[in-house]
């Protein structure tokens, strides 16, 4: 699978954008049979009240800026319509939250001159020293270097609530081809966004009351991240139940970073943490929910003693109840890759295509449990530069070793 | 409404004692009858999943929206329970109030029912 990125959506158009720059080709001279697609609630539902993308949520305007949001969805559709059309295999995940929707309206867009948005719960959010140098810059501050108010989880996450039916939405309208003018069906709904990194908060229960603003960033409280997503897996799957599980559900894209910190839960701690709540509430997502994980480590920091979605494999066997069983449980990696620029260095495209090829190496063997392999872009984002294809077309080297690759 | 910890309960409203306070926002108080009365209202907790029969599933409602109002209100019940069992441990060991459930002892059996702390 290929991720072809958020901005196919957010600027339809663009090189993100499946209908243009050549992506079909791309996708076909590269043998690969999957898409992954975004779905930003943030941006489809930024108001409350109203049905996605109707109403208020057509267009809206903050701040001087109108943001036209039909066009953004109705590029959704298409773009899934002619992948499928093109005999791809197509994923959604679902991005980010809605202000209204995770108790942060009231301190206006997200944004690092925001001083409302710096001030808000900064310990869940960024490090002291983050906090720190926000105040020293105030106003100038470049990096945005905390998580967003777009990633507050709702504290709301039943079927009823507005998370549940936002992926009601997603799943109702992509699940059959006839609830969609573009005729657009996917193949499964990925529902979160690695809920352990960067693009979730919290991650941890409240720090005490009673401690200093600076103790607060420092405190290790207990980790909550994980029975969040359980109810969201059980959420996601209770509303498969209703439409027949016509789609395949997939979570919990999780980050395979080790880091564990305030600010980020490793692989392994979210992956039991999930996994012990789901067998303590008869959890079961049957064949059609796949569990997921993103592999940049293993791509990226190989460690030559083990590889981190095998180790994930084998903390769901005797466990996991979705696709693959307890006997046999498989993983899906529905992100990951290799950038050219990171950590202020460069690196060279043989450098990418031997990172990639030999992460491929260790985990697609016959028999194994790995069950999908990604490669976040197609055309590189030079923010993230792990794309196969440069922005001016060009081919990467990984690009033919990524042609050779399988995946379910 | 009740919300301790991490754990929030929109509709689910406790009995006696628990429910009074509940419904008066004491929650100091209402975390200390929880925690030192944990069987009581285990016992409700359980009585209540009883009567909804485990497990719904959608042939058993006219429309969707009666579905997953039955799974919102079985999702609080289950949540309930491990609200209580954390105020028993913070009321016996302090134990972080807003930490996740202590895995050990499932929240549920294989026939859906839920399952007492000890």
């Amino acid at each position: 699978m290929v991720d072809i990125r958020p901005e196919g959506v957010l600027n339809p158009g663009s090189s993100s954008d499946y209908r243009y720059y050549n992506n079909p080709v791309h996708w076909q001279d590269s043998n690969t049979g999957w898409i992954r697609f975004w779905a930003p609630w943030f941006i489809f539902q930024h108001v409350n009240g109203e049905d996605v993308g109707q109403g208020a949520n057509n267009n809206y305007t903050e701040y001087g800026v109108t943001t036209y949001v039909r066009p953004k969805i109705n590029a959704l559709d298409a773009q899934i319509a002619q992948a499928k059309s093109d005999g791809l295999k197509v994923m959604l995940v679902s991005w980010g939250y809605p202000q209204w929707a995770n108790g942060t309206a009231h301190l206006g867009l997200p944004s690092n001159l925001n001083e409302s948005d710096v001030n808000f719960m900064p310990w869940n959010r960024m490090s002291y020293s983050t906090w720190l140098s926000s105040r020293s810059n105030r106003g100038v501050l470049q990096d945005h270097n905390w998580k967003s108010l777009f990633y507050k989880c709702p504290d709301d996450r039943t079927p009823t609530g507005p998370w549940g039916r936002w992926i009601e939405w997603l799943y109702h309208r992509y699940g059959d081809a006839t609830h969609n003018s573009a005729g657009a069906k996917i193949d499964a709904l990925e529902i979160i966004n690695e809920p352990n990194g960067y693009q979730y908060w919290p991650q941890q229960s409240e720090p005490p009351s009673d401690s200093s603003f600076q103790e607060k960033f420092s405190y290790q409280m207990s980790r909550i991240v994980h029975c969040h997503v359980a109810e969201m897996m059980q959420t996601a799957d209770t509303i498969a139940d209703w439409y027949g599980r016509t789609i395949r559900l997939a979570a919990p894209a999780a980050s395979d970073s080790p880091n564990q910190s305030r600010l980020l839960t490793s692989r392994h701690n979210l992956t039991e943490g999930i996994l012990d709540l789901l067998a303590n509430t008869n959890f079961s997502g049957r064949d059609t929910f796949a569990w997921t994980q993103h592999n940049y480590w293993d791509i990226e920091v190989p460690d030559p003693n083990y590889v981190r979605a095998l180790q994930t494999a084998q903390q769901l066997t005797g466990r996991w109840t979705g696709a693959g069983g307890s006997t046999a449980p498989k993983v899906w990696l529905t992100e990951g890759g290799f950038r050219l620029q990171k950590g202020g260095q460069t690196y060279t495209e043989q450098q990418q295509h031997d990172a990639v090829l030999n992460a491929y190496l260790r985990v697609m063997y016959p028999g194994t449990p790995i069950r999908m392999w990604t490669n976040y872009g197609m055309y590189t984002d030079p923010n993230y530069d792990s794309g196969l294809v440069n922005q001016d077309g060009s081919r990467r080297l990984v690009y033919g070793a990524f042609s050779t690759f399988s995946s379910d | 409404m009740a919300q301790i910890g991490q754990i929030q309960l929109k509709t689910l409203r406790f009995p006696g004692r628990a429910g009074e306070l509940q419904a008066a926002g004491e929650t100091a108080s209402l975390i200390r009858e929880l925690g030192d009365h944990y069987r009581d209202y285990h016992a409700f907790l359980a009585t209540e999943m009883r009567r909804y029969g485990g497990r719904p599933s959608p042939s058993d409602f006219d429309n969707k929206d009666e579905f997953f109002a039955a799974w919102t209100y079985l999702h609080e019940v289950v949540k309930a329970e491990a609200l209580i069992r954390n105020c028993m441990a913070y009321r016996r060991s302090g134990r972080d109030l807003g930490a996740a459930v202590d895995p050990t002892v499932p929240l549920v059996d294989k026939d859906d029912q839920l399952q007492p702390a000890e």
